[in-house]
């Protein structure tokens, strides 16, 4: 990983700044202790589990099971936040809200973007890995 | 520095010994698997020994199989979520003790209002701050340790008149306070002393008679205890002891029967060989049990603190052990006793006698003929 262990993350993509907050980065860098290879385990754990995540929010959304889809955009938006992928945390904040008002169905469209823009952040976390592997 | 799961077993010595430490074990609960392998990371660093469970069930067999000084449990989780468990765990009363930190995101407010209002310790919000989690898991630790210090001392304080076996069951009921409510409850009283033990004390040296007294003690005490028997006091050179009381047990006349027996067959001969290496003679031992009902519970202030038991029961078992110096026999036990034993073979009909108070005579049983045998009246040299 570079000096300050964000080079290649500035992946333009949501207006405002890079898919991976580069702050973001650095502070998991931190918590990890500076080990690379344990942030490399983190950023699979996030690669792995993220689709099924997202598999059970479209589910979740289709047969309109507000606790199912609740969950699935809370751990996304959890991750998110980690990670500093502040659109897909934006845009799971308003599902998890949603489910829990029971609004589903006023916000299904928002899933078709949280796919869209987990593909720009798996890019980003791709890059991530590759810095620090 | 974790007791068992159920929170006892530890002595005041060993958690002391633990104080000083600031590592602890930790259960994080969370069903998000990049937050627990961060949360793992993050309190593995620090020096904590930490487990981890992806759901509130899991999380819940963990902490009932292993010690665990604070849990970190996630409130929005699949099958049993972190509200549910929080409750689980605040309604046992192994558990409850456990310090609880909320994990939860700050838009959820609510939820973490409701948790702390159901018992929980306090909230770490995600994303979580390194720093943060540390204070909080140190404050929790902290607040553990505090906790089984008090536990251990309250241990201690119960089993100085307890059996083992019995201060975990009287520490559940009294909710870990050291007090116990005063109770009535038909029970059994056994009073045991020295005979001819004053003019013993009068012509030996201070320092032997404290030996020879808490040789005596020491056996005696031991046999209550073993039997199951509450030790209430020690009066000059006798001790009281009950049965089937702070707990009720349905055998307490058997157990004080057995009680007797063993003082006279087993501990008594041992402590006269001891003192027969010191060249001091024999002494022979008064007993008296009486059944009945009387009161119990803790006296005094947190500094001075003693069980005591009172009634007629309690005294006429008193009155029955003096009325072994008129008989010869060394154990003597009322009629009430003898009627509630499973089984009274080897009791044989003593004495009728009217004690102070009573409007009928007390008939008296002693242990048949040769129960006494190992027993010698002290030969004073």
């Amino acid at each position: 990983m570079s000096a300050d262990g964000t080079r290649e993350l500035h992946r333009e993509g949501a207006p405002g700044g890079p898919v991976l907050d580069p702050d973001a980065i650095r502070s998991l860098t931190g918590m990890v202790g500076d080990d690379p290879g344990a942030l490399v385990e983190i950023v699979d754990a996030f690669l792995e589990e993220a689709p099924e995540r997202l598999a059970e929010l479209r589910r979740g959304v289709v047969a309109d099971d507000a606790a199912v889809a609740g969950r699935a955009a809370h751990t996304l938006k959890a991750n998110g936040q980690v990670f500093g992928a502040h659109t897909l945390e934006a845009l799971c904040r308003q599902l998890e809200a949603a489910a829990r008002a029971g609004e589903l169905a006023d916000v299904a469209s928002l899933v078709d973007l949280v796919d869209a823009e987990w593909l720009r952040v798996q890019a980003g976390l791709v890059d991530l890995r590759t810095t620090c592997a | 520095m974790a007791p068992r799961a159920s929170g006892v077993g530890r002595s005041a010595h060993d958690v002391r010994l633990t104080v000083a430490s600031k590592s602890g074990s930790i259960l994080v609960v969370d069903d998000d698997r990049v937050n627990r392998m961060l949360l793992e990371r993050t309190l593995t660093r620090s020096g904590h020994v930490v487990r981890t469970a992806e759901n509130g069930r899991e999380g819940l067999a963990l902490l009932r199989a292993e010690p665990t000084d604070v849990v970190l449990l996630d409130i929005v989780m699949p099958e049993l979520d972190g509200v549910a468990v929080l409750d689980q765990i605040k309604g046992d009363a192994d558990l409850r003790e456990i310090p609880v930190i909320m994990i939860s995101a700050l838009d959820d407010f609510a939820s973490v209002v409701r948790c702390i209002e159901l018992g929980a310790d306090d909230y770490l919000p995600k994303p979580f701050d390194p720093v943060l989690l540390e204070a909080r898991i140190n404050a929790g630790l902290n607040k553990r340790r505090l906790h089984d210090l008090e536990r251990a001392r309250v241990h201690d304080v119960f089993a100085r008149f307890l059996p083992e076996s019995i201060v975990d069951e009287v520490m559940a009921r009294t909710g870990g306070e050291v007090r116990l409510g005063g109770v009535r409850l038909v029970g059994t009283a056994l009073f045991a002393d020295i005979r001819n033990f004053t003019s013993f004390a009068e012509s030996t040296p201070p320092g032997r008679v404290i030996d020879v007294l808490n040789r005596f003690f020491g056996e005696m005490g031991d046999a209550v205890l073993d039997n199951g028997g509450t030790l209430v006091t020690y009066l000059g050179d006798g001790l009281l002891a009950v049965f089937g009381a702070p707990v009720e047990c349905g055998d307490h006349a058997d157990r004080a029967l057995a009680t007797a027996r063993e003082m006279l067959h087993m501990r008594l001969p041992r402590f006269n060989e001891w003192l027969r290496r010191l060249d001091e003679g024999e002494f022979r031992v008064g007993i008296g049990v009486s059944s009945g009902p009387f009161m119990s519970g803790n006296v005094g202030s947190e500094r001075r603190l003693e069980y005591t038991a009172i009634g007629d029961t309690i005294n006429t078992a008193a009155r029955i052990e003096a009325h072994t110096k008129d008989v010869p026999h060394s154990v003597l036990l009322s009629e009430e006793t003898r009627s509630l034993l499973a089984d009274d073979v080897g009791l044989v009909f003593v004495d009728e006698i009217m004690l102070r108070g009573k409007t009928a005579a007390t008939r008296l049983w002693g242990l048949t003929p040769g129960a006494t045998s190992t027993t010698a009246r002290r030969q004073i040299a």
